[in-house]
């Protein structure tokens, strides 16, 4: 049978090396001088669009009250069955509140079902991307966790009123 | 099925029931079809538009022309459409306009996701909305404890009034207003009178009226976990659905049984639930520090030793039952102390009477009859039972009979009974024949003749009317013309009926009323006729334990045998003693004992009493059977698991005589084992077992969930505690799954623990589990019934009559005054009950008032067995010269014996 001459058999030239490895180091020396796109991270933040879908937050108004209902639509509809509402009365007009709101942030798969089934506006997706947890019990974000002043939540709104 | 008739569906033939309407049919057949205003109980007014349906003349009529289905008569042939263009156009056009005006506030809604209103919006079609302008909006009215308003919800079905007023017989609610603004509530704020008012939260298709006690908690129906369960209020036995989350009990809802409660239940049955989650629960075994005196909570596996050592060194235990706790339990607790140590929790004399109520059904010829039943009979005598306060839903099914008459006339007509409103028209106010024979006014004078008088007097005008039909019954004599005059009347009545009923019970504590009610039933069977023949007991198993074979003595007879027979150890299965016997009797009773055992849910002066306390599981935590006043053995499912420390008493009771070394109770491990044990014992309970599906049923392999598919949170709820998710709990008791996953279909009839269907999320998914609509449901109604008539043998008479009542100078004669809300012992701890309960009082008559110069609410001193106690006066009208009543059982209220004598002094 005769030899084939296969495609990855090398040239002359690359067998001698030196030209490819001469090759690679212009590479290198030309990106030397060509502006850098990676991203510092973590000293530099990625500011997301506002389509990124982070984690859940409950939207704080100004008066510092959460928007929240406890209708408890968001639980309902949420896969991961990562999501529990305990609804109690309040004298506000809107008369129910979350005594208990909690995420288990280590089911939530960031599907956003629950900000686009809230009727409120009152869960949204965050751009807060950064889930660190030491143990285990820290993934269970409770309202201290999950509350996030209206203030830094506009993109997100806005988005939501222009696309949801 | 009646008369059926041929009719076709969208192309589809069926055969139905001529006499329904074309909607009730539809639903029949499980089609939907969207409506409002009519419901099965209630017939039809066809006022909300919303059940039309293409009807067409014949094969070649292609457009056909719209009709309302509750309003439609089945006519053979009958060819017509749901589906038609037009018919869904105009039903979706209805919703529309009726939701003009109505808020768009689901997300703090309690009916949302169980909304009448949300599934047929959504079923019409109608997703968008074109109005406009400004909603019309009203005030809200308080109405007690029980019932949220929201009036801006309403879409003005005429339900509520048509349920409040018409079917419950209330006074205190009404429509007001026109056109745009109809508005349904009271003329001024306040507590809805009405005893059944909480049927108005199911009636109402919309959130207008929501229960109160569960918006306390609230948590959307598919958070809830479920179980079937029985009212434990009661004798009667209404099937309920009881509802959990985080280990609170949320709420009751009716189960329909059609033939026990159908659509509802009492107000007391449904909100009397909150005694589960009362601060004086007793969640952890307790045991009495010797030095201290004070409880020192154990776990359950210590408190099993402790009382391991307490019974190792006893010599003779005393057990007593309770009519309140299951069949299981009371009989585990008879196996362990066997018969000649085991008494029955209740006073002598009631036991007596129940007895002779259980002996006359079991060996007498007339039928105790189901609350459906009662329903349909249409001539009633009720003899000394307030039935309101002492059976609420026998009171609401009489509210039915008195229709019974009337409706009948309806017929020559043409006019078919569902014709709600033509029916009404027609018959106005008239009603049927019912004489209610009591101490007292009753709720139920408004709809029959009445007759005030004492217990003797009460049993001998029962005795007239006995004779009337046999000699056999003797011959009453010296009666007042009045008497006569009623008897007459009521003999002449029993002899037109088609379906007569008597009624009676042990609430005045006289064994000639009961007599008497039974010799009218035997003399009018042995005259021919037919009569059913229903008695009420005290509690929920009160019936259950007349079957049972013990010796059927009492707490008295307990007493007693105790100074002939010492004994060092006593066992008191869920039963508060105070509330039985007197005080001195019952601490000198316990004081007797080395060792005191309690098995209870709630903190009471026995528990208080006791060296040890088990925790025993109430109807949510436990698996059980009761026998209610018919006779039906009923099974009620724990909701959730409690954890280890709250368990059955009959499971407690078990592991005690494990422990004691009686190993051959170590086969008895699941609920079936003990109900097998239970009637392999006892005959009469023969069949108990397979009211429900054994433990090892499943469907396609799978259980039965307690929970709807979409229950949230799982992985949340507990996580603040664990993220470790546990393992669900296993329930080996039942074919019921604590959790959502399991068979998604419709379950067997007996362990229904909720009622969904796709596109039903309300409580009307009813409809879809029943064969036909307001009949029984596939698989026919859950209980068995044990006692059924003796027929052929000719039945025993009483012979003796009483004395007619006389009046003495100076002294009172005591007669009993129930009250739906704070008679009852468990309920009384639901904050909304205890809202509603009346402070203790004494009664008289306003006559004898007037000749002691006493006005209402002055304090006056009454002098009662040996003691003197000061009470507020209340004054009735009603009331027979020389009676006192003295109310039942509330809170604060002393113990004074029925039938007694008792003297006033002015304060
Ligand atoms: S983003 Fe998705 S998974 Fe996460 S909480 Fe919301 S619904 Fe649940
Ligand atoms: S859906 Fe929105 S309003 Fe409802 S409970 Fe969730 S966050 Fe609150
Ligand atoms: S309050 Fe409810 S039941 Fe009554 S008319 Fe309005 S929607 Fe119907
Ligand atoms: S009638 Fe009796 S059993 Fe029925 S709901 Fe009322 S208290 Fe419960
Ligand atoms: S249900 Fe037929 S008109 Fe309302």
């Amino acid at each position: 049978m005769p030899v084939k001459k296969r495609k990855k058999d090398f040239t002359l030239s690359e067998k001698l090396y030196i030209p490819e490895i001469m090759k690679g180091l212009g590479l290198t020396l030309k990106h030397m001088f060509k502006p850098k796109v990676t991203m510092e991270y973590p000293e530099v933040k990625f500011n997301p669009p506002a389509a990124f879908r982070g984690r859940p937050v409950l939207v704080q108004e100004e008066n510092g009250v959460e928007r929240c209902v406890a209708c408890g639509l968001c639980a309902r509809v949420c896969p991961a069955l990562a999501i529990e509402v305990q609804a109690s009365e309040t004298n506000l007009d809107k008369e129910r509140f979350p005594e208990r709101f909690e995420i288990n942030m280590i089911r939530c798969i960031f599907c956003g079902f629950c900000e686009e089934v809230c009727p409120e506006e009152a869960i949204v997706m965050s751009k807060d991307y950064e889930l660190v947890f030491r143990n285990r019990n820290d993934a269970i974000f409770g309202k201290d966790k999950l509350l996030v002043p209206i203030a830094k939540l506009h993109d997100r709104l806005e988005f939501l009123r222009n696309f949801k | 099925m009646a008369k059926t008739a041929k009719i076709t569906v969208d192309g589809k033939t069926y055969e139905v029931d001529a006499t329904k309407n074309l909607l009730e049919v539809c639903l029949s057949l499980k089609l939907d079809l969207p409506y409002f205003c009519w419901h099965p109980a209630m017939g039809s007014v066809g006022a909300c538009r919303q059940c039309a349906v293409k009807k067409f003349r014949d094969e070649n009529d292609k457009v056909g022309k719209l009709f309302m289905a509750c309003m439609e008569p089945i006519v053979d042939g009958m060819i017509i459409s749901i589906q038609d263009a037009e018919a869904k156009e105009f039903r979706k056009g209805v919703i529309e306009w009726l939701m003009t005006n109505h808020p768009h506030d689901c997300p703090v809604c309690d009916e949302g996701g169980e909304c009448h209103l949300q599934d047929m919006t959504v079923m019409t079609g109608h997703d968008y909305r074109r109005y406009r302008f400004k909603k019309r909006t009203y005030k809200n009215q308080y109405l007690g404890p029980f019932i949220n308003h929201e009036m801006n919800r309403c879409i003005q079905c005429y339900r509520c009034v048509r349920y409040y007023r018409d079917y419950a017989g209330g006074k205190d609610f009404d429509v007001f207003g026109v056109h745009n603004t109809v508005y349904f509530g009271r003329h001024e704020d306040g507590v809805l009178e009405n005893e059944f008012s909480g049927n108005l939260v199911e009636v109402c298709p919309t959130g207008v009226f929501t229960d109160k006690t569960l918006g306390k908690h609230y948590t959307r129906k598919w958070d809830q976990t479920y179980a079937p369960s029985i009212c434990v209020h009661c004798s009667v036995g209404c099937n309920t659905i009881a509802a959990e989350r985080y280990g609170l009990l949320r709420r009751v809802q009716s189960r329909y049984n059609g033939e026990v409660n159908g659509y509802f239940l009492c107000d007391r049955g449904r909100f009397g639930y909150e005694f589960v989650n009362s601060p004086k629960r007793i969640r952890k075994p307790l045991r009495k520090n010797k030095e201290t005196r004070q409880f020192e909570e154990l776990g359950s596996e210590d408190a099993l030793k402790y009382i391991r050592k307490l019974l190792s060194d006893s010599k003779r235990i005393i057990g007593i039952g309770s009519a309140r706790a299951s069949l299981e339990s009371n009989f585990t607790l008879l196996s362990f102390v066997e018969k000649q140590n085991f008494y029955w929790g209740e006073s002598d004399r009631n036991i007596q009477l129940i007895q002779k109520q259980y002996d006359i059904l079991r060996n007498g010829p007339a039928r105790t009859p189901s609350l459906r039943d009662i329903e349909k009979c249409d001539v009633v005598i009720v003899l000394g039972e307030d039935l309101t306060n002492t059976a609420p839903m026998i009171a609401l099914a009489l509210r039915q009979s008195v229709r019974q008459e009337p409706v009948q006339s309806a017929t020559p007509y043409r006019i078919p009974h569902w014709q709600d409103q033509a029916v009404r028209e027609l018959t106005q106010d008239e009603k049927g024949p019912i004489f209610i024979a009591t101490p007292l006014a009753t709720r139920l004078d408004e709809i029959s003749e009445t007759y005030r008088a004492a217990a003797d007097d009460i049993a001998r005008l029962g005795f007239m009317v006995a004779n009337s039909f046999s000699d056999r019954s003797p011959l009453v004599s010296g009666a007042t013309d009045e008497q006569k005059k009623l008897s007459g009347k009521i003999s002449e009545a029993l002899k037109k009926a088609k379906r007569p009923l008597i009624i009676a019970g042990p609430s005045l504590q006289s064994e000639a009323v009961i007599e008497a009610a039974a010799n009218i039933a035997n003399a009018m069977i042995t005259s021919g006729k037919t009569c059913e023949l229903c008695f009420t007991v005290p509690e929920v198993n009160s019936m259950g334990m007349a079957m049972m074979d013990i010796t059927h003595q009492g707490i008295e007879s307990a007493f007693e045998a105790l100074k002939n027979k010492p004994a060092d150890t006593l066992i008191i299965l869920e039963n508060d003693l105070y509330r039985r016997a007197e005080e001195q009797a019952v601490d000198s009773f316990l004081g007797k004992f080395k060792n005191v055992i309690v098995l209870d849910y709630l903190e009471n002066s026995t528990s208080l009493k006791a060296d040890a306390v088990l925790s025993s599981g109430s109807f949510a935590e436990s698996d059980g059977t009761f026998v209610n006043n018919e006779g039906r053995a009923q099974r009620f499912y724990q909701v959730y698991d409690a954890g280890e420390n709250i368990k059955e008493s009959w499971r407690w009771l078990r592991d005690i005589m494990l422990n004691s070394g009686l190993h051959e109770f170590g086969k008895w491990k699941i609920l079936s084992d003990f109900t097998n044990a239970l009637s392999k014992a006892m005959p009469v309970f023969d069949g108990i077992n397979n009211i429900t599906p054994p433990p090892g049923f499943r469907i396609a392999g799978e259980k039965i969930p307690r929970e709807p598919f979409r229950y949230s949170g799982r992985t949340a709820m507990f996580a603040n505690k664990s993220v470790h998710e546990p393992k669900p709990p296993e329930d080996i008791d039942s074919p019921l799954s604590f959790t959502m996953e399991g068979y998604r279909g419709k379950p067997p009839s007996s362990i229904i623990p909720f009622f969904w269907s796709p596109g039903w999320n309300s409580q009307q998914a009813i409809n879809k589990y029943q064969i036909e609509i307001g009949g029984a449901l596939h698989g026919g109604d859950p209980g068995k019934r044990l006692i059924e008539p003796k027929s052929g043998k000719t039945p025993a008479f009483f012979t003796k009559i009483p004395q007619a009542f006389s009046p003495r100078n100076g002294d009172w004669f005591v007669v009993p005054v129930y009250h739906i809300f704070g008679s009852e012992e468990l309920s009384v701890n639901a904050p909304g009950i205890n809202e509603l309960t009346p402070k203790p009082y004494v009664m008289i008559s306003s006559e004898d008032a007037g000749s002691l110069g006493l006005t209402s609410e002055k304090q006056i001193e009454l002098e009662a067995q040996g003691k003197t106690y000061s009470l507020p006066a209340k004054l009735n009208l009603g009331l027979p010269k020389g009676l006192i009543g003295i109310p039942k059982g509330l809170p604060g209220m002393p113990e004074i014996k029925t039938g007694s004598w008792v003297r006033l002094k002015m304060g």
